[in-house]
């Protein structure tokens, strides 16, 4: 089983001086959690969302603390978003790796679990052609009949 | 890489009903009888041509759940999407074929408004999937809000960049297009109009504003009008006139013609082919789909088995 079988055929994407404010907006209607960033030429330059989002609304001592138990209320989010909703993704874009559509799946499974990856862009040479998350591994290996954690196995 | 854009495209219910009657309840008791498909011209080539194994993606604006459905409906086809996301629900087409009684009846609505920021979405993502693009296939209507001369911008846009298009659509988005010079101009003559003032009845005057289309612009290459019904198969080739002739040709289920047309240009322009033979593969690949009760292709041979019924003749 390759990635091209397993993954999401959407090339939905952003660019690195989209805001985000308007990343929010996309994410919203398309029901997503993380868009690909590439440039004018739509070559994949990283990823970005909810989590880099949240990440960057709240305050360095939350960051570094991972921890919001402290926090007296939601205004600090709710103002950390208002801080950074003009900024531009490239300021918060994580630049992770990327498959092939013709790497095997259990390749794109290694790197998500490895890097901890939830979305992982699908790019022929630079350009992106889709991403592989993870429900679309596992919805292809449970119409296979395989056991996920014999991935070792295939 | 080609590129189909579906400005508006619709979630397509056929539904099957033997005595359809106006005022009446009609109950659908299997599934067998309904039908549900990804509608929308570029979006109908893009699956022709992913089908015949050519990398597609499809552009276009699609909004809300219906939206959601046409574009899993058209992963599922192995078409790549990059549309945009509008706030209102894509919209739903209503076909009742009653074939009892030889009906047709069809309730179209009108598509989702598409606001100046989507608009904006839209040119910035299709400047840049132009990098990765051979060509791009610019059919059907377009939504409300959407000013006419779309696709004559989108056409300016591919020919900056040297990729050749194909505009497919009627009115005045096609002549706002034909100004800007696509490379194969192939008018949508469903909705009848008199295009440019001028009565469109006999072959002569089919030919006639072929030549007239041909000379808007140096960069269109190809105008071809067809009329099935009537067996009207016309077309300008760089200035020189041909009727083409179809043997035995026995029309089964018009829908689709067009889309399938174009998706033999498609593959007579990815293959580097003349334009002679570009326009007998959009003819042959025409022939199969009405021919055949299915909305889609998926034999190539069948079109191929088709080409040698296509008789060309320069008039």
């Amino acid at each position: 089983m390759y990635v091209k079988d397993i993954m999401f055929r959407d090339i939905t994407s952003v660019i690195e001086d989209t805001t985000i404010k308007y990343l929010i907006k996309i994410l919203m209607r398309q029901r997503r959690d993380f868009l690909p960033v590439v440039n004018q030429n739509n070559e994949y330059k990283g990823m970005i969302g909810v989590e880099d989002v949240i990440h960057a609304a709240l305050p360095n001592y939350y960051q570094m603390l991972n921890n919001i138990a402290f926090m007296p209320d939601s205004n600090k989010l709710v103002d950390g978003l208002q801080k950074v909703r003009d900024k531009q993704v490239k300021e918060f874009m994580l630049d992770t790796p990327t498959v092939s559509i013709t790497d095997t799946a259990l390749h794109a499974a290694n790197i998500m679990i490895q890097k901890g990856l939830k979305s992982i862009a699908v790019i022929r040479g630079q350009k992106l052609v889709g991403v592989v998350n993870r429900v679309d591994f596992l919805s292809s290996l449970i119409e296979q009949g395989t056991d996920p954690s014999l991935a070792g196995n295939y | 890489m080609i590129t189909t854009v579906t400005l508006n495209p619709a979630l397509d219910k056929l539904y099957l009903i033997n005595d359809f009657k106006l005022h009446n309840l009609h109950r659908l008791g299997d599934l067998i009888r309904t039908g549900t498909t990804p509608g929308g011209k570029g979006i109908n080539v893009a699956i022709f041509a992913q089908r015949m194994g050519i990398e597609s993606n499809a552009m276009g604006f699609i909004g809300g759940h219906t939206g959601r459905i046409v574009e899993e409906m058209v992963r599922e086809e192995k078409v790549t999407t990059n549309f945009i996301f509008v706030e209102h629900e894509t919209r739903i087409d209503i076909t009742i074929i009653d074939e009892k009684n030889d009906t047709l009846t069809e309730i179209n609505e009108s598509g989702p408004p598409v606001f100046q920021e989507d608009l904006d979405a839209f040119i910035e993502r299709y400047e840049r999937i132009l990098e990765d693009s051979e060509l791009v296939i610019l059919s059907g209507s377009i939504p409300p809000n959407v000013p006419p001369d779309i696709y004559a911008t989108l056409i300016d846009l591919a020919n900056k960049k040297n990729i050749k298009t194909i505009l497919n659509t009627s009115k005045a988005p096609l002549e706002a297009g034909i100004e800007a010079g696509p490379t194969i101009v192939y008018p949508d003559m469903r909705s009848a109009y008199n295009m440019y003032g001028k009565k469109t009845e006999t072959m002569e005057d089919y030919s006639h504003l072929a030549s007239f289309i041909k000379e808007k612009n140096p960069k269109i290459e190809m105008v071809i009008f067809t009329n099935p019904v009537r067996d009207i198969f016309v077309a300008d080739v760089e200035g020189h006139h041909y009727q083409a002739k179809i043997e035995d040709l026995r029309i089964v289920n018009l829908f689709g013609f067009g889309d399938a047309l174009v998706g033999g240009l498609v593959l007579g322009l990815n293959e580097n082919k003349s334009l002679i033979e570009i326009l007998r593969s959009g003819l042959a690949s025409g022939l199969v789909n009405v021919e055949s009760i299915k909305k889609q292709i998926s034999d190539r041979s069948k079109i191929e088995n088709a080409k040698p019924r296509i008789k060309l003749m320069e008039i």
